[in-house]
């Protein structure tokens, strides 16, 4: 099918970071991180990595209580700036109250020291894999959103109506055109989109919800 | 000469008059009475006292009234007086004829002994001393309450700092022994394999162990109540008198301000131990004219409280780690005081800020959420 051309698309682009306060905790991780061949940059000051990040994909393992900025401090910084890296909180402490206000903000875990580091391997390995099948998801849908703007506006139309659920029959007689002329539209349709089908072209726009109308399908549904 | 003893019995009765104008309406409860504690006279204020009718001939023996258990005292201390013939000064518990039970100070002293005098007199008096003992018992149990509080919560920072410093080497061994038990696997050693393993498993034996710990001494649950801010502050003030008589206190409340769910006990420590530390600064560093200004104000979804001093201020290089555990500047101090006060304020979604003011002193924001 379609030939993307995809970022961040392997695991091998994702980055690890590791902040916390403890030089200690920090090389204790990126042993472990080494050992498992995850690509990681440790930082022992929170600021720091604020000063250096730049939305890389990958996932954030922070501390929560550290001297000169708590870790939730951090979070909600990164939100700020419209961020969403996926974030694994650790404390010491396990405050219940600190978990939730974390997990309401985003955070993806909450592990508590000292933690079973095969756990978080775990779960760094499951949100990368999730990072990568998102990129991929978005690279495909901007492919299929540049592909759709490519065609004529009768031809989006009866994309549309066929997104709709629309026969041909009933295309033609909405759009008051000849059904062969629907037809028509219809096999260049699935020649440029490169699809067998116009059926098939409408599951992948629905599937990369290329139209942000997950509210209209419902509506329509 | 007839006259003369006429004139003399005259002045006589004119003084009996006098006494007895004297006894009768001083506001205060008066009786005579001898070594065995028989009652020769009390006056209207002593009857009432002891519930009974003025002028009656009931009240025979002041030591009967006396509450059981604090007879034995009571007793021990009239023979001492009758004994030694020092005063009577007692603050003893009585029973009244319709079974209430008053705490009165009662006092008594020998009286001159006449020539004509059959038997030792004492004349003393008894003062109602309850509501003055009841505010002193509330005191106590709130002083009780409050110590309690202030060793819950050093206990429960104690074991949570001690928790995060003892957390830290604990990851760090047990993530390495992680990471080498698969190194250790790859070169097939066994025994490395199994060494390692052990470290592992002792490490979080001793994470659990340290969990345990904390947890049971943070169970200080907040008891949250609607309350009013300035209030806790008053609360706070009677509380900390003795310790700030030296400092003069200005205070500029908002009094408009909404009830906010708090955990009072809980706050007013706050309080105290920043008000305990201005003073205690302000007094070392001999502050000639020393001031303790407490604003409350609302801001926003916030109330603020802002608890200022005019002291020597705090060592810029240190300012960031006040709030720490064990941080302190007190020969004497655990350092546990504003890193407790610190985790309260946070318990209760606010934050606790410090910083140097222009005019040389300290000042302490407490914000707390009004929802």
């Amino acid at each position: 099918m379609m030939n993307s051309h995809e970022i961040f698309s392997h695991l091998a682009d994702q980055t690890v970071y590791i902040v916390d306060d403890d030089p200690e905790i920090c090389e204790a991780l990126s042993w472990l991180f080494e050992s498992a061949g995850i690509h990681f940059v440790a930082y022992t000051c929170g600021n720091r990595f604020l000063e250096e990040y730049r939305g890389q994909s990958g996932c954030l393992i922070l501390d929560v209580r550290m001297k000169s900025m708590s870790g939730l401090i951090l979070q909600e910084k990164l939100i700020k700036q419209n961020y969403r890296i996926p974030i694994i909180l650790m404390t010491g402490h396990g405050d219940v109250k600190m978990a939730v206000r974390a997990m309401k903000n985003g955070a993806v875990d909450f592990l508590t020291k000292p933690f079973n580091s095969q756990d978080l391997l775990e779960i760094v390995q499951a949100v990368l894999e999730k990072n990568v099948r998102k990129h991929k998801w978005e690279q495909q849908r901007i492919l299929i959103r540049k592909q759709i703007e490519k065609l004529t506006a009768r031809e989006k139309d009866i994309l549309h109506q066929a997104i709709k659920g629309k026969v041909t029959k009933s295309i033609a007689d909405e759009l008051k055109i000849s059904v062969h002329t629907v037809e028509l539209h219809r096999a260049n349709l699935t020649k440029k989109m490169n699809v067998n089908a116009v059926a098939e072209l409408v599951r992948l726009v629905i599937l990369y919800d290329v139209f942000d109308c997950n509210e209209e399908m419902a509506c329509v549904a | 000469m007839i006259d003369k003893i006429h004139s003399q019995r005259e002045q006589l009765c004119v003084r009996k008059q006098d006494w007895h104008t004297l006894v009768s309406i001083c506001p205060v409860a008066i009786f005579r009475t001898n070594t065995k504690g028989d009652c020769l006279f009390v006056n209207e204020q002593a009857c009432l006292l002891f519930g009974l009718h003025a002028g009656t001939t009931q009240f025979k023996n002041w030591a009967e009234s006396v509450h059981p258990q604090d007879r034995k005292l009571i007793v021990a201390a009239w023979s001492k007086t009758v004994r030694e013939r020092t005063p009577f000064q007692e603050e003893y518990r009585i029973c009244r004829t319709d079974g209430k039970i008053l705490w009165v100070f009662g006092q008594a002293v020998e009286e001159m002994i006449t020539a004509d005098a059959t038997e030792r007199t004492f004349i003393g008096t008894f003062t109602d001393i309850s509501a003055l003992r009841h505010a002193q018992t509330q005191i106590q149990i709130r002083k009780q309450q409050l110590e309690r509080v202030e060793r819950t919560n050093t206990m429960g920072e104690v074991a949570s700092s001690l928790a995060h410093q003892l957390n830290q080497p604990l990851t760090v061994i047990a993530t390495l022994a992680e990471v080498c038990t698969k190194k250790a696997l790859n070169i097939h050693d066994m025994q490395l394999q199994t060494g390692l393993q052990k470290i592992l498993k002792q490490a979080y034996h001793a994470g659990e162990i340290i969990h345990r710990l904390k947890n049971l001494f943070s169970s200080g649950k907040l008891q949250k109540v609607p309350t009013n801010i300035n209030d806790v502050i008053r609360q706070t003030l009677t509380t900390v008198a003795e310790n700030i008589t030296h400092v003069n206190t200005k205070i500029i409340k908002n009094e408009t301000l909404p009830l906010i769910l708090i955990d009072p006990i809980q706050i007013e420590q706050v309080f105290i131990n920043i008000i305990k530390n201005a003073a205690e600064a302000m007094e070392n560093a001999c502050v000639i004219y020393p001031i303790l200004e407490i604003t409350t104000k609302t801001q926003e979804h916030d109330i603020i409280v802002s608890i200022q001093d005019n002291g020597p201020g705090i060592a810029h290089d240190v300012i960031t780690e006040i709030f720490e555990p064990f941080f302190t500047t007190k020969k004497q101090g655990m350092g546990m005081g504003l890193a407790i006060c610190r985790t309260i304020i946070e318990a209760h979604a606010g934050c606790l800020n410090c910083r140097n003011t222009k005019q040389g002193g300290v000042e302490f924001l407490i914000k707390l959420p009004l929802h």
